[in-house]
């Protein structure tokens, strides 16, 4: 379904991303996992348009995608930055406003959102940046489904949040999953990230140096001694 | 009792309380204006987060259209605003295309956008020096009679009128802001242009939109600058008085930006009655300074808590 294709990014003099090619496949979750710095979030980010890449090709179902941030998130492939990123002065309904493509679609996907996220319509009138950090994650991942995507990328959607809360969050992921969008995952919680998806890329210092599916990964040794902390 | 209830409403308590009401009013209509210019600069200051000093040029350019156009056409009041506010979006709009896209594009650093905007202000006002020459002009006396009198107490037409026009842009634009799609994304983008671009809005049209509200913003103030003083170049350095309410209000805040102007039109209404017009701007600066280092976020200002 996304395909990147020899992507490098600079920033400057700093090379951030250098010929990665990774391969996302309809209906999977995907994960790319690495340290801090590793690559994972301009990796994302060239999908998104959100940065410019220099070499390589980045192609969605078979033809080259859009460099335009709106006109990306038009094609169906929508970002859910790190941090959350809630814009903290809007409400919770005015958050997913924001998300929403077409406006017709808005009462029918809110409800969907409201569904999936109970919690989201008792704080519909409620700021964002008032909600607690699991619930601003929920609210970042219901404004991104509100596009009506059919590939969510996920940056870092553990960061910050107690275990008991990634695990949720995970599980909401999943359903996301289960209901036929594609998943591209960023983590740095390696276990998790790997527990979750079907296939695994190790993203070390801008070029892929690992990859295959999750479960046999999980079990490499250099991995395990990496990544999962297995002595 | 009922004869201290009769010194209480004498006729010189009467007088007195009528005085300070006209006071009240008088500024409330100069506070109005004052919003209104802060509002449109303020707009572009929490999407872009620079001081947009051409909003001072288009403000001149629409107050000279309006002249001419109602001395062409014989337009009415209210037909002179509708053309001309949409006039000055337009303007806006070009404005912001000739000076800013290009900058926003490369993510120049804020001082490029400052000194663009100045370089636009001050081009405008030129371009208006150039075709009506630098003498004063004044729009025909749009209201008769110029007063009313109630009471024994006279009360300046234009300035209930301009007052009430306030009122409606103000609600209006209140209502755009909190009510509408394209409010909301002006709102998140002043909050995070980046996360904004990423949810599938496309900025350069938000922009756009939004320079296209601070211009017709700009034309009312423009106008009404124009009926309560006079028509000339210098004009645009009301722009400074919308500055000053803004930062009063806290910059980059819309509602700010609102009580700031009508505290600034209240005061400076006081201040002349008090120390007499020339000494004015000496006092409102003053007290500018005095209240920024009690309050320097201003009155509706927050601190940006950022998360590092």
């Amino acid at each position: 379904m996304l395909k990147v294709d020899c992507v490098s990014v600079n920033y400057r003099h700093v090379t951030a991303l250098q010929d990665v090619s990774i391969q996302v496949e309809e209906g999977k979750i995907v994960s790319v996992i690495g340290s801090n710095g590793a690559g994972k979030t301009s990796l994302l980010n060239a999908v998104s348009g959100a940065v410019k890449y220099q070499k390589g090709q980045i192609s969605f179902k078979g033809r080259p995608l859009m460099t335009k941030p709106h006109r990306i998130v038009q094609e169906g492939i929508v970002q859910v930055p790190e941090g959350r990123k809630i814009f903290a002065g809007l409400t919770v309904e005015e958050n997913l406003i924001i998300g929403t493509i077409n406006k017709a679609e808005f009462p029918r996907r809110s409800e969907e959102i409201y569904q999936l996220f109970p919690v989201l319509r008792e704080r519909k009138k409620q700021q964002g940046g008032t909600l607690s950090g699991g619930e601003q994650q929920m609210l970042a991942l219901g404004r991104a489904m509100m596009s009506g995507p059919q590939l969510i990328m996920l940056d870092e959607p553990s960061m910050g949040l107690a275990p008991i809360v990634v695990k949720q969050v995970f599980k909401f992921i999943k359903k996301i999953n289960e209901s036929g969008i594609t998943v591209l995952l960023i983590e740095q919680n390696a276990r998790q990230a790997m527990g979750l998806s079907d296939y695994t890329y190790v993203l070390e210092n801008g070029r892929v140096k690992m990859e295959g599916e999750s479960q046999a990964l999980m079990k490499d040794e250099g991995v395990q001694r990496a990544y999962l902390g297995v002595q | 009792m009922a004869r201290l209830l009769e010194t209480w409403i004498s006729q010189e308590r009467m007088e007195r309380f009528m005085y300070y009401f006209q006071m009240l009013l008088n500024g409330l209509s100069l506070g109005a204006i004052y919003a209104i210019i802060a509002l449109g600069f303020t707009l572009i200051y929490s999407i872009l987060k620079f001081s947009n000093f051409s909003h001072g040029g288009i403000m001149v350019v629409c107050a000279y259209f309006a002249y001419v156009i109602q001395r062409r056409y014989n337009l009415n009041f209210g037909m002179m605003m509708l053309i001309t506010a949409a006039f000055g979006a337009v303007l806006a709009c070009i404005v912001q295309y000739i000076g800013f896209e290009n900058l926003r594009a490369k993510r120049s650093n804020i001082m490029l956008f400052f000194v663009s905007s100045s370089t636009l202000g001050i081009l405008l006002q030129n371009i208006i020096v150039i075709t009506f020459s630098s003498t004063y002009y004044a729009y025909p006396a749009f209201f008769t009679p110029p007063f009313i009198d109630v009471n024994g107490f006279t009360f300046s037409v234009s300035d209930m009128i301009m007052l009430g026009i306030s009122a409606v842009v103000i609600l209006g634009l209140m209502f755009l802001l909190y009510r509408t799609r394209l409010g909301i994304a002006i709102r998140a983008l002043s909050m995070d242009g980046d996360t904004v671009k990423l949810m599938g809005i496309n900025v350069s049209v938000v922009v756009a939109l939004t320079f296209m509200v601070s211009g017709a913003l700009a034309a009312v103030a423009g106008i009404f600058c124009g009926v309560n003083y006079i028509l000339y170049p210098q004009l645009n350095q009301l722009v400074f008085k919308g500055m000053i309410a803004s930062i009063l209000g806290g910059l980059g805040n819309i509602s700010g930006a609102l009580y700031g102007g009508i505290m600034l039109g209240v005061l400076e209404v006081c201040f002349n009655n008090a120390f007499g017009a020339g000494l004015v701007p000496v006092f409102s600066f003053v007290f500018s300074m005095i209240f920024l280092l009690v309050r320097p976020q201003g009155i509706a200002g927050k601190y940006v808590l950022d998360k590092v």
